[in-house]
């Protein structure tokens, strides 16, 4: 897909008008989101610049829910279990450390065996940790990828790495690529929601794509801290009515100036703007508002009560967002960088994890919406089968787990090996750039075609990488 | 590797192609009809393609708005009334060269065209990728740029002062000073100091450095030679790696180990006499200092006296019984100061997270607990952040209890690692958590009379100098008492348990505080005594052995190839000789070059950046980028025309340019209608209509702080707040940025934006606006601002209580200057917002909206105050002031 150079006065109105039609009883609106540029850049197309675009071949999955692990969860106690480890455990490293890296908390290091016991899970059998029993009963639709690789040891890196397929530039990240590439099928929502995402917005970033592309945060999921899900959604002062009158009074000014100016299409934008915002100050806590879900939904993500609230939330959440549209949502659990005292630390995250992920993968099933789904769970990178600071791990970027569900996706299956001690990928690798490619081809865009241009050159997710992993398509 | 014979030769056939390669030649300037109409060539150039298309240039501007207009234009601010009179009833000819004059004159003009040179350079008061690690230094450097664009410092000086200042020839150490701060353009970026692959942080260094200087003076984006030869535009790899030896050449960070972190290169600054009343004035603060800090420690060494248990020694120590846990009790848990210290804040990692402070009962359940704000609670071992924080609770007498200590995000900081449960149990207090307990070197302090045994409950990480909780003891104090301390770092106790309630409890408490404050008049005497330490710089120098560095293949480090000479784009046709001296980076000779009489790129590409920040957009629209993908330019005369008045005509003085630019006609056109016009040329490439421009977050925010009165036309200096504990910098030279907030210098927070602390990560607070309006990521290089409209955007100027704030604070102003007639009040706000009087239209809809405000607060007294805070507040998010014509 090239780069469509502007002429957006006329899509760009007809598309207000089509959506204006929609305002009030429908959530979150795409204004959210709605630019125009002042510069080049903006996009033509029929229907507004979220349209939905037909994809470059039939599509295997309509959506992505990312479940971002952040911090990099540790493979060989999760999903690769290693009996070499297990043997080995306490014993010297059958393997040099790499001599370019600083190492810290490695000093006369040794190999440390799996934290957590692991069972054969579901009739497919997959060899998955205790701490995941609920995950575990969705072994049969699970795709594990355990030779995933990427390029950095370092937090901000890898996670940019994995969000944006780029170690060094900003880029857009994958959701903002896959917006622009198919737009949304809910013309009322953003087109990419992430939800908690914390800090580190430029990841969630649409860079050089236009702004209509950029995730959009919810910052809060009606959990303890009570804050308004965007931020700045409503008058913290003054009542709805009387805030209508001052907004009256500024659109009557610009009216006044855009009478006098006969058009300006920046300046239109503005006044639309405002009157978006000031419905969404009433959509947005309804679309957010989980008090609508039964009961039994609620229990199922694990909802009011410790300690599967708050990502339960999220998860439920984001069964809301892509039921109603949204073509990618993020969801971000923090707290997997176990440097030391990893057995607790990660008993302690995978009881937040566990239940909502399965709710999650539950729910979209008994709703017909797995299928069509693409679920991706995973951090920027695994950890080292040695040990820090005595009873933690490392970073390693060299080799780790992540896995799929729905959308396309074989169920059941493992792709991939590391070494005997899970150090390295070695069999059937999937690097970032790979896995990038085959999200895209699940979804019905070819990576290579998928392009913009900037800086006088066509950029992609994949750069100048990336291979579709054929094998692991159903 | 693609570096032969056969892409030399793609390459130069790309050259030939490439018009901006070509030489900059002395065009004719054009004849036209309508010749009344011009003021300057460039007007003969802008209307000759016009008259061509058949179209005629907009109507000049009225003078309200070309006044709004230049002012921001070349200062960053909006005319005061008074200076909107002034030029109104100057109907002597030359009125608007003399507001030229006068603009290009004041010191905003710095401020303001130093922040377009910040898009470029990636400038902030925080290194690292992820904006953790504060530079105490910085702000030298931004001092510098604005303090050159005021002097009118010729560009070619400008250019050879930030690449090779630290090369030049000097006459006084006050010239050494800034020549060596001026190299804080290549120090200064978004580098990954934590990144523990330290030969690739090099390469990214040196790759972002080239990146930086192609991009910003050569419109090249030499970065994509890093792995092959340029796609399109003729650059071969081995260009890449010429340029990567000049700056392999130079040391810009540097890695001493142990741990991660890497620090960016400081240099230090020759000394200049201080003023005798500046000496006097700090001499006096330490002076103060230190008297408040005896007296707080003879108060303390008497109140020790009267504590059983605690001797004479200057350590406090805190009774407790030891279950603390008696039934109805109430207990208190203080926790005095930072747990995660460090002996040197580059050990540091992200800042704290919240802390989650729990006591729990013998069978893990919570008995009380206290979870702390993010960033509440951090620091280094140089500056702790002592903020007393704690809770109490009411023992259940259900056993025993322990106290557990957690980060309430333990992926986000050390912490998570560095500290597990801490335990207070019958008889004695022991470590909870197996697996470390080897002390940290350094981290040992005397042992109190009567311990009775030590707790540790620190991660020791091995070549780190403490880590954590780096010790705590117990002390037996008879009778079944015992007193915990939990020492982070030799700060102080961390954290006491203690019953709380009587006179001798009291006395207790009231020790420790004074503990406390003794704690921190030592610190303020440290950081005062920090500020007669030699000044240093974010510069960067030259290696000791530079040398030619290998070409690595695909970009991979860990793969170097051939040797390749330092050098420059080889396709760039140059008259001088720039051969690298012996023993030399190769740093003077590149920014010399960059400055040959015959280079083709950076005049063109320099000359192109004064026309997009005067006129909106560039004459070539991709200001960053001239290759063989870029836009091509729509004037080329016109370009090659300004190139050589910059370069020759002007000697690069960029006044002399700018000036010539807004006192063109064109210039002075309205941005007015034109449909015959759009229909031909829609994008206004022809320059038909002055282009509209909204303006970007730290106008508005500037713009705001002006019209409410509360613009500190303050300049200069730091703007962290050195004095404060908090930033006191650690051997690096950086401080770790903690908690950020509420520490820039007081001074500061009403000074225009540039004067403020600039964020790597997305700027909140009083800064949020940028974030909001388009300002650009100090990790990119923007030469064009995007301009979007969200409705974020909207959102933002509705409910942040910035903008109301501000909207606030210009209803009190207009109170207090037109305290009479409500229809001169109205003109005055619109003279401060938008800049010219309100139509009779406007202040009708203004007036009917005041009454409707204050009829709906019915008989308040604050009804009409608030109804012009209202309106006030209407006025900052309309269209008039959002934008400049």
């Amino acid at each position: 897909m090239k780069c469509v150079i502007p002429s957006p006065v006329s899509s760009r109105r007809n598309f207000l008008r089509s959506s204006a039609c929609g305002f009030g009883s429908l959530a979150l609106n795409a204004l959210l989101q709605h630019q125009s540029w002042a510069g080049p850049a903006a996009t033509s197309r029929t229907g507004g610049p979220l349209a939905a675009q037909p994809p470059h071949f039939p599509a295997r999955a309509r959506r992505v829910i990312f479940l971002f692990m952040k911090g990099g969860p540790s493979h060989m106690d999760l999903f690769d279990h290693k009996p070499q480890l297990v043997s080995r455990s306490g014993g010297m490293l059958p393997y040099t450390l790499p001599s370019t890296e600083a190492t810290v908390g490695l000093d006369a290091t040794r190999l440390l065996g799996p934290v957590s016991g692991f069972k054969h899970q579901g009739q497919s059998g997959l060899f998955m940790s205790d701490l995941l029993p609920l995950i575990g009963r969705h072994a049969d639709d699970l795709c594990l990828l355990r030779a995933m690789h990427a390029d950095s040891p370092n937090h901000p890196v890898a996670v940019r790495q994995l969000h944006t397929g780029n170690l060094f530039d900003v880029g857009p990240s994958m959701g903002s690529w896959l917006s622009y590439g198919l737009g949304t099928e809910n013309q009322q929502l953003p087109s990419y929601v992430t939800i908690l995402p914390g800090e580190g917005e430029r990841n969630f970033s649409s860079a050089f794509l236009p702004a209509i592309h950029q995730g959009t945060a919810i910052q809060d999921v009606g959990g303890k801290a009570g804050q308004a899900p965007i931020r700045h959604l409503s008058d913290p002062v003054i009542s709805r009515d009387a805030q209508r009158r001052r907004l009256d009074l500024v659109q009557a000014m610009n009216r006044r100036q855009l009478d006098r100016l006969q058009t300006d299409q920046q300046m239109e934008g503005v006044v639309e703007s405002f009157e978006l915002a000031f419905r969404m100050q009433t959509e947005t806590p309804r679309l957010v508002d989980l008090a609508r879900e039964s009961q039994a939904t609620l229990d199922l993500y694990g909802i009011g009560r410790a300690p599967t609230d708050q990502f339960g939330r999220q998860c439920l959440l984001a069964r809301r967002l892509a039921e109603a549209g949204v073509r990618f949502v993020q969801v971000t659990l923090d707290g997997w960088d176990h440097h030391s005292g990893i057995a607790g630390g990660l008993k302690n995250l995978c009881s937040q994890c566990d239940q909502p992920v399965a709710g999650l993968l539950t729910d979209l099933k008994s709703r017909g919406l797995l299928d069509e789904t693409l679920v991706l769970w995973g951090g920027e990178f695994g950890r080292t089968p040695h040990a820090q600071n005595g009873d933690g791990r490392e970073h390693n970027q060299h080799g780790f787990t992540m896995w799929m569900a729905g959308g396309g996706v074989k169920g059941g299956i493992v792709h991939g090996a590391t070494d005997d001690f899970g150090y390295h990928a070695v069999d059937g690798k999937v690097h970032i750039n790979d896995l990038h490619a085959t999200m895209l081809h699940l979804l019905g865009l070819d990576h290579e075609r998928l392009t913009f241009e900037h800086h006088g050159r066509p950029f992609r997710l994949t750069d100048v990488a990336g291979k579709v992993v054929r094998d692991i398509i159903s | 590797m693609l570096v032969g014979g056969s892409s030399a030769i793609v390459s130069a056939a790309a050259a030939e192609k490439l018009w901006a390669l070509r030489p900059v030649s002395e065009p004719v300037v054009p004849s036209v009809h309508d010749r009344d109409w011009v003021y300057n060539e460039i007007d003969a150039f802008l209307l000759a393609r016009l008259e061509q298309a058949g179209l005629a240039p907009a109507p000049d501007a009225d003078r309200y708005t070309l006044l709004r207009r230049v002012s921001f234009d070349l200062t960053g601010l909006p005319p005061t009334p008074d200076e909107i009179d002034a030029f109104l009833n100057d109907t002597a000819a030359g009125a608007y060269e003399r507001v030229v004059t006068r603009l290009l004159d004041s010191p905003g003009f710095g401020d303001h065209w130093a922040r377009h040179w910040f898009d470029l350079s990636c400038y902030a008061d925080l290194a690292d990728i992820q904006g953790n690690v504060l530079i105490r230094d910085a702000w030298r450097y931004r001092d510098y740029v604005i303090a050159a664009f005021n002097a009118d410092k010729p560009l070619d000086r400008f250019i050879h002062e930030q690449i090779a200042g630290d090369l030049l020839p000097y006459q006084s150490a006050a010239e050494r000073r800034e020549l060596i701060i001026a190299t804080g353009y290549l120090a200064i970026g978004p580098w990954t100091l934590q990144n523990y692959i330290k030969g690739q942080l090099d390469a990214d260094v040196v790759d972002h450095q080239i990146d930086r200087i192609g991009r910003t003076f050569l419109g090249q984006t030499i970065s994509c030679a890093r792995c092959h030869d340029h796609k399109f535009d003729p650059i071969p790899t081995a260009d890449y790696y010429a340029l990567a030896g000049i700056f392999r050449s130079t040391r810009t960070i540097r890695y001493d180990g142990p741990g991660v972190w890497s620090a960016i290169s400081h240099v230090p600054l020759p000394a200049v006499e201080k003023s005798p009343e500046e000496t006097a004035q700090r001499q006096k603060s330490i002076d103060e200092t230190e008297a408040q800090r005896r007296i707080l420690q003879s108060e303390l060494t008497s109140l020790l006296q009267t504590i059983p248990g605690a001797t004479t020694a200057n350590v406090l120590v805190m009774q407790q019984g030891i279950a603390a846990n008696a039934k109805d009790h109430v207990y208190e848990v203080k926790f005095e100061a930072a747990p995660s210290v460090w002996a040197d804040v580059q050990q540091a990692t992200t800042a704290v997270d919240g802390l989650q402070i729990d006591v729990l009962r013998g069978d893990g359940t919570v008995l009380a607990g206290h979870q702390h704000q993010p960033g509440e609670w951090a620091g280094t071992k140089e500056a702790p952040l002592m903020k007393p924080v704690g809770f109490s609770y009411v023992g259940d007498g259900l056993g025993d209890v322990r106290l557990r200590i957690t980060s309430s995000n333990p992926g986000s900081g050390r912490f998570g690692g560095a500290v597990d449960d801490l335990v207070i149990s019958e008889g004695s207090v022991r470590h909870f958590s197996e697996g470390f307990d080897t002390l940290a070197a350094g981290a040992a302090v005397g042992v109190q009379a009567g311990t009775a045994c030590k707790v540790l409950a620190g991660a020791s990480v091995p070549g780190w100098v403490g880590a954590g909780i780096s010790h705590s003891h117990a002390v037996d104090l008879g009778g079944g008492d015992y007193a915990l301390q939990i020492f982070g770092g030799d700060a102080g106790p961390l954290a006491t348990v203690q019953p709380a309630g009587d006179a001798e409890k009291r006395a207790q408490a009231r020790a420790l505080s004074l503990q406390m404050e003794v704690g921190a008049a030592q610190l303020k005497l440290s950081a005062l005594e920090a500020l007669q330490a030699p000044e240093l710089a974010l510069a960067v120098c030259d290696v000791e052995v530079p040398a030619d560095g290998p070409v690595f293949k695909r970009g991979d480090f860990l793969s170097p190839g051939r040797i390749v000479p330092r050098g420059f784009l080889s396709a760039v046709p140059v008259t001088g000789d720039y051969s690298i001296a012996p023993g030399a980076s190769g740093r003077l000779e590149l920014a010399r070059w960059l400055t040959d009489s015959a280079h083709p790129l950076t005049s063109r590409v320099l000359a192109n950046r004064l026309w997009h920040h005067i006129f909106g957009r560039g004459l070539v629209r991709s200001v960053d980028y001239f290759g063989v993908h870029g836009e091509r330019p729509s004037h080329p005369e016109l370009l090659d025309f300004l190139a050589l008045r910059l370069r020759v005509d002007d000697q690069w003085s960029i006044k002399k340019s700018v000036r010539r630019l807004v006192l063109s006609r064109a210039y002075q056109m309205a941005s007015a209608p034109d449909a015959a016009a759009a229909a031909v040329d829609p994008d206004n490439r022809l320059f038909w209509q002055m282009p509209r421009r909204r303006l970007g977050g730290e106008l508005l925010r500037d713009a705001m702080l002006a019209a409410s009165g509360q613009l500190d036309p303050g300049r200069g200096g730091p703007s962290l707040g050195l004095e404060l504990p908090d930033n006191i910098a650690g051997a690096g030279g950086n401080v770790n940025p903690a908690t950020w907030g509420g520490k820039i210098a007081a001074d500061v927070a009403n000074r225009r934006t540039i004067y403020f602390p600039m964020m790597r990560e997305r700027p909140q607070g009083d800064l949020e606006i940028l974030s909001v309006f388009d300002f650009p990521h100090p990790n990119e290089i923007t030469g064009a601002r995007a301009e979007t409209t969200v409705a974020t955007q909207a959102l933002f100027l509705m409910n942040a209580p910035v903008v109301k704030l501000q909207a606030q604070r210009l209803a009190e102003r207009l109170a207090k200057e037109e305290p009479g007639d409500e229809r001169a009040r109205i003109d005055r706000l619109f003279l401060l917002t938008v800049n010219r009087p309100a139509d009779a239209a406007a202040t009708e809809s203004a007036i009917a909206f005041l009454d409707a405000c204050s009829q709906d607060a019915g008989a308040h007294p604050e009804a009409r105050a608030g109804a012009w805070t209202e309106l006030c507040h209407a006025i900052l998010g309309s269209n008039q002031f959002l934008f400049r014509e």
